[in-house]
């Protein structure tokens, strides 16, 4: 099978580059017969490497040890529900997945291109291609996933205990798809620059890319921050490491683009802005994955780490060169139709969206880079950690969430300012009223405040846009609340679906402001019978124990949980070690409530004394909950129109 | 005077402000928090520095010997009454600049913390001129010339409001049309 899946992994790369070749010829010559001829090519390609993935599957389920990649990601005694997680969890193997995931998401984005964007098209498959080609290329001389070895060892390595944990299963492939999905609506820009005539084109093709890549890559964001949340025991779930952020870079500009986006369809406006932001998003999730491969900082990601980072660089910066000169180029063919007219328009605040989202990468950016900056021109070792992002982007994400509450109420074009103020009078007083509550409540501190009163402004004006557009619809057509409601959402799905996605960010800024303003933890050290009290709760270290499996050594505590003196629940924190690695990985006990998560990690078990640290998280549930809203938001805006939705009642309506 | 927007209203004033006043007064408190007790100021000091010997973990995070003793030289320095800047200042001349979780504010290192907020500014400056530049540059193209009487007279409004009765109308057709 190993020889199988290169032949098949070579056959790709072939295929890959006739298609660029044709493709271009197609589009210089414009000759459907080539073009034609290349969108094929590129549907098999990614047959032809579903094949190869398959081949490296099989080797992991009939443990075929021949193969240096399985024989160093598995073992004998690997859980047979793990083998997809072993596929990528090495170098080689994520990179397969990574090709494999690219071709299969460009055949369909070749497939279900919309006609509109047919012109560009070949320049987008050659594109797509060209970027697929690559990452064979690198497998094929570099990191290949079906070396095999000289001596076939009895058994293998087994896997990186770190990745035996539920989250593993979708947060390396959520992610890794939306690095590499950039691509896509990338693509599609290169095609419009190379071909377009209007500047809008590629628009529904972008907007619908943007919006799945985006999704994938949020969720998958989330899906990190769990993981580091329940196995890496710190009690956190975002620490600014150098690899989050880079997942965190394309993150940011890629949500100023589907915000953009949608100036330029109802506007007219933004054309070659929105392809400048696409062009930053790929820059950036190219840098991404190569921080994944061999960048230069330690961080908790070193699973794919190899020394071909550099290779990542130059890759990252041909592209770089090749779309930023063509976009120096073509950009004045790039008219806008219209203007803004007004600050207090929807136009203007999707401006400073866009500017505060790139504001926060590029703070990013800068303190990933710094250290580098002092180390040449000073000589000095400084370290950008937690503290340094905090305080710089705490703001900024903090006047987005502000932004967020005014931007929708805001009409297009605004001439008329009777609407507005009907719109923020509802939300103001709510916010004053929280501001009130807050601080009867004795809240001091003074961000907290003003991100509550923000996240009840931003609610209020969601739900006030709700409840006045149902009860009009209601009254109109008779219809019960229920369906009113329904089919409100219905009648303009970007609009309400991006409501929706506004509603879970709602719901992560509550959480993110409760568990980083009124987090307590304590360390105690405790012998068995001993008890110890943080807050409300207290708990007792009733025994340990340690259990031996065949990879690795399980140590936990057994601790009885008592809040206001009754008994909650037994938790057994502690961690597990895997010899065969010469690491631990922290197992927490948590008992996770909508008011606040009781956190504790045990840890240096001597006899019958062992340390403890309780952290109470307050809030922490609702960042669990905001990751389904985002997707069904996502959804809701992806649902197929009738019409192109220019036709936005509400901008005219009077409520 | 038109300094914020084309039409001079108060409310666009008020608002606009009040995002400006938001965001700066995030900006100003983001830094400051309450710290009660002397644990917690320790744990805050903790979460400041970065254990030598284990890169990208705080002493708050790690587990090491060096952490542990690093941790509780925080705390006896703490009993006895020195400023948090003593005890990180501690730190830096034993371990170098690189102990701290973040580039200290002060010398060469402002750059670190300066260009992000200059480029703010920057920023919000040239937002803010494009932004009038557009509006004014749209006015001046359709050499529209509409007094302020004008825009607010009767007559006007009320050609503005059938203006939008008819729109209205015809997008509920539209939507039961579909229907």
């Amino acid at each position: 099978m190993g020889n199988l899946g290169f032949m098949t992994l070579m056959l790709a790369g072939v295929l890959a580059f006739y298609s660029i070749i044709s493709s271009i010829a197609g589009g210089k010559f414009q000759s459907a017969a080539l073009t034609r001829s290349a969108t094929n090519a590129s549907y098999i390609t990614s047959l032809i490497l579903s094949i190869s993935t398959i081949c490296l599957i099989y080797a992991f389920v009939t443990h075929d040890f021949s193969l240096s990649y399985v024989a160093n990601n598995s073992s004998l005694s690997l859980d047979p529900k793990l083998t997809w997680v072993a596929l990528y969890a090495g170098n080689a193997g994520s990179l397969l997945f990574l090709a494999w995931v690219f071709s299969v998401l460009s055949s369909i984005a070749i497939w279900k291109c919309p006609n509109l964007a047919k012109p560009g098209l070949p320049y987008t498959t050659a594109t797509l291609m060209f970027i697929l080609l690559f990452y064979i290329v690198v497998m094929s001389t570099m990191a290949n996933p079906f070396e095999k070895l000289a001596i076939t060892p009895a058994d293998g390595r087994g896997m990186n205990p770190l990745l035996t944990h539920p989250g593993m299963f979708f947060h390396p492939p959520m992610l890794m798809t939306g690095l590499i999905g950039v691509g896509i609506p990338f693509s599609f820009a290169i095609g419009q620059l190379l071909s377009g005539e209007q500047g809008n084109e590629w628009l529904i093709a972008a907007r619908y890319w943007g919006l799945i890549i985006w999704c994938i890559l949020t969720i998958g964001l989330m899906l990190g921050s769990w993981w580091a949340y329940t196995i890496l025991g710190w009690g956190g779930y975002w620490a600014w490491d150098p690899v989050e952020n880079a997942g965190l870079l394309p993150w940011l500009p890629l949500t100023a683009f589907i915000h953009s986006i949608i100036v330029q369809q109802r506007r007219n406006m933004f054309k070659s802005w929105n392809i400048a932001l696409i062009i930053f998003a790929w820059g950036f999730a190219m840098y991404g994955m190569f921080m994944n491969r061999g960048g230069p900082v330690p961080s908790v990601h070193s699973f794919g780490q190899s020394t071909m980072g550099w290779i990542f660089l130059i890759f990252l910066g041909f592209n770089l060169i090749v779309a930023l000169t063509l976009f120096y180029n073509k950009h004045k063919k790039l008219k806008d139709a219209s203007q803004i007219d007004s600050f207090l328009s929807r136009e203007a605040s999707f401006l400073v969206n866009n500017l505060l989202f790139l504001l926060i990468a590029f703070v990013t950016l800068w303190g990933v880079l710094y250290p580098l900056i002092s180390d040449v021109f000073k000589g000095v070792v400084v370290t950008v950690g937690q503290p340094y992002y905090d305080t710089l982007t705490g703001p900024i994400f903090l006047s987005l969430v502000v932004l967020m509450g005014i931007g929708p109420l805001l009409p297009w074009k605004n001439l008329n300012n009777k609407i507005i103020m009907k719109r923020f009078i509802a939300p103001l007083i709510i916010s004053i009223v929280t501001l009130i509550i807050c601080i009867i409540l004795e809240i001091n501190n003074i961000a907290a405040l003003i991100s509550f009163s923000t996240c009840t402004f931003v609610l209020t004006g969601i739900l006030r846009e709700w409840a006045t557009g149902t009860i009009v619809r209601s009254k109109r057509n008779n219809e019960i609340f229920p369906i009113a409601f329904i089919k409100l959402l219905l009648s303009n799905k970007p609009r309400y679906g991006g409501y929706i996605a506004h509603f879970g960010v709602v719901i992560l800024a509550f959480s993110v402001t409760g568990s980083s303003f009124f987090s307590l933890q304590q360390d105690f050290s405790l012998s068995i019978g001993q008890q110890a009290k943080l807050g409300e709760y207290n708990i007792q270290y009733i025994s340990n124990e340690t259990i031996t499996n065949s990879d690795s050594v399980e140590t936990k505590a057994i601790i009885d949980l008592y809040k206001n003196g009754s008994f909650v629940s037994k938790l057994e924190p502690g961690y597990v070690f895997y010899p065969g690695f010469n690491m631990a990985s922290a197992r927490a006990g948590i008992i996770s409530t909508p008011i606040e998560d009781f956190y504790l990690i045990a840890s240096e078990f001597r006899d019958d004394q062992a340390m403890f640290r309780i952290h109470i998280n307050p809030l922490v549930f609702w960042m669990w909950v905001s990751g389904p809203i985002f997707i069904l938001g996502t959804v809701i805006a992806l649902l197929p129109t009738k019409t192109k939705y220019s036709n936005d009642i509400d901008d005219q309506k009077k409520l | 005077m038109h300094f914020f927007l084309v039409s001079n209203s108060l409310y666009h004033k008020i608002i606009f402000l009040a995002f400006c006043f938001v965001s700066l007064a995030a900006l100003a408190c983001s830094t400051s928090q309450v710290i009660q007790t002397d644990e917690q100021r320790a744990q805050a000091i903790d979460k400041n520095l970065i254990c030598p010997i284990c890169p990208g973990e705080t002493i708050d995070q790690s587990q090491v010997e060096l952490a542990k003793q690093m941790k509780y030289a925080v705390r006896e320095m703490i009993d006895k009454g020195q400023s948090d800047e003593e005890i990180l200042n501690f730190f830096t001349e034993r371990y170098g600049v690189s102990v701290l979780a973040a580039p200290p504010k002060e010398g060469f290192h402002l750059f670190a913390w300066w260009t992000p907020i200059g480029i703010v500014l920057v920023g919000i400056t040239l937002t803010f001129i494009f932004i009038r530049s557009k509006t004014i540059l749209k006015f001046n193209n359709q050499q529209i010339h509409i007094s302020k009487d004008f825009m607010s007279s009767q007559e006007f409004q009320e050609s503005l409001e059938a203006i939008e009765k008819t729109t209205h109308e015809f997008n509920s057709d539209i939507t039961k049309e579909k229907e």
